[in-house]
């Protein structure tokens, strides 16, 4: 049987147009859908990708950390001006501390170790006493470097110690002597927190003290800290 | 037939399950202690805190009341607390009397936790050193002796 000459080109002209068309639509809209699935894919990869901190808390607008003049353990002046351009681990504590103050230096030098010598470069550990009585100069330095020789004990004479916790929202008070018949046998409660500053000087992230044993996780967040 | 032996395991069961006024009859067999470590500190700290695993396989807990080390002054069970101070949490430390070590269960003394505190150390525990470490349990009292091993980290 055969079609009609006349007619069936007449039916497949705007037939096929219609069909070519269509598929330029087609392809068009999936182009478009390709595209915007590429986009999603990308943003939320991003997103997900992106490197969360491992640090409790990370401060959503970051205030300049506050300044403090203390004295290291070598007995030169230390304060957070001469720290600038170096992520710093603060953590007060003190030397005659039986259980959390060792753990907390142990945790952080492990962290500490799984650093590159450049990366340990970009880091310091600072521990403030908050003992100054007991914790002279000579004492932290028989103390701190027992952890890690680059770490650094700060002391005072002054009341800076307590201005400096009070701007960290550190609390410590001694408590009564464990031995009454020795007054110098006290310990002294404090909080743990290691507070993280950024090498531009901003207090950006907070440690809850049994976030230290994960010593991986927390060299990770030193190395991401060092970068930004 | 078989009521006499029965009858006998079970006065035999609650002969030993019974101590008069609470007093532990000295099965401190059943009484464990597991990874027994001492914290290395500098030379300039008096004191320091061990750790350890304590497993009571009897049927009565017992209690960790203090201890004895030929390194240390003392030797003191502490807890450590973390207490809200004014809407800042502080950790610090109490002894207590004595720490629980529960029936057919274990106490752990670790590093950020409870712990028995050596203090007026007289000489530095080095890493690697065993020290020697008498625990007082009570009731009894009874005595376990371990060596732990000094360790840093």
């Amino acid at each position: 049987m055969q079609t009609d000459p006349t007619f069936a080109p007449a039916m497949a002209q705007p037939a096929g147009a219609s069909r070519q068309n269509r598929g330029v639509r087609a392809g068009l809209s999936i182009a478009a859908a390709l595209v915007l699935v590429a986009l999603v894919c990308w943003l939320g990869w991003g997103r997900l990708h992106a490197y969360r901190p491992f640090a409790r808390e990370v401060f959503a607008d970051p205030k300049p950390a506050s300044d403090f003049h203390l004295t290291d353990q070598n007995g030169r002046p230390l304060s957070l001006e001469n720290l600038r351009g170096k992520v710093v681990l603060l953590t007060f504590g003190y030397t005659h501390c039986p259980n959390i103050c060792p753990m907390t230096l142990a945790n952080l030098n492990q962290a500490f170790t799984l650093l590159k010598p450049e990366q340990q470069s970009q880091v310091q550990v600072v521990f403030i006493s908050v003992d100054p009585q007991r914790d002279t100069q000579a004492q932290l330095l028989g103390y701190v470097p027992f952890y890690n020789p680059s770490f650094l004990g700060a002391t005072s004479s002054t009341g800076e110690i307590a201005r400096v916790a009070r701007a960290y929202g550190v609390f410590y008070a001694a408590d009564a002597p464990a031995n009454p018949a020795k007054p110098d046998s006290y310990n002294v409660t404090h909080s743990a927190y290691v507070d993280l500053i950024d090498k531009h000087g901003r207090w950006v992230a907070l440690y809850e003290n049994k976030q230290l044993f994960e010593s991986a996780k927390l060299a990770a967040d030193l190395v991401y800290f060092s970068r930004e | 037939m078989i009521k006499a032996p029965i009858a006998i395991l079970f006065l035999a069961t609650l002969a030993s399950a019974s101590y008069p006024n609470a007093s532990w009859a000295g099965d401190d067999k059943l009484i464990k202690v597991e990874n027994a470590q001492v914290r290395a500190v500098p030379a300039v700290s008096k004191e320091t805190a061990a750790f350890m695993v304590i497993v009571n396989d009897s049927d009565k807990p017992v209690q960790l009341v203090g201890g004895s080390t030929p390194i240390a002054g003392m030797a003191m069970p502490m807890i450590t607390t973390n207490e809200d101070h004014g809407g800042t949490m502080a950790m610090g430390m109490k002894d207590v009397p004595s720490l629980e070590v529960p029936a057919h269960g274990k106490l752990e003394l670790k590093a950020g936790g409870n712990h028995l505190m050596l203090s007026d150390l007289s000489s530095t525990p080095k890493v690697g050193d065993k020290v020697q470490l008498t625990l007082r349990f009570e009731p009894g009292p009874f005595e376990i002796t371990v060596e732990a091993t000094v360790t840093k980290d």
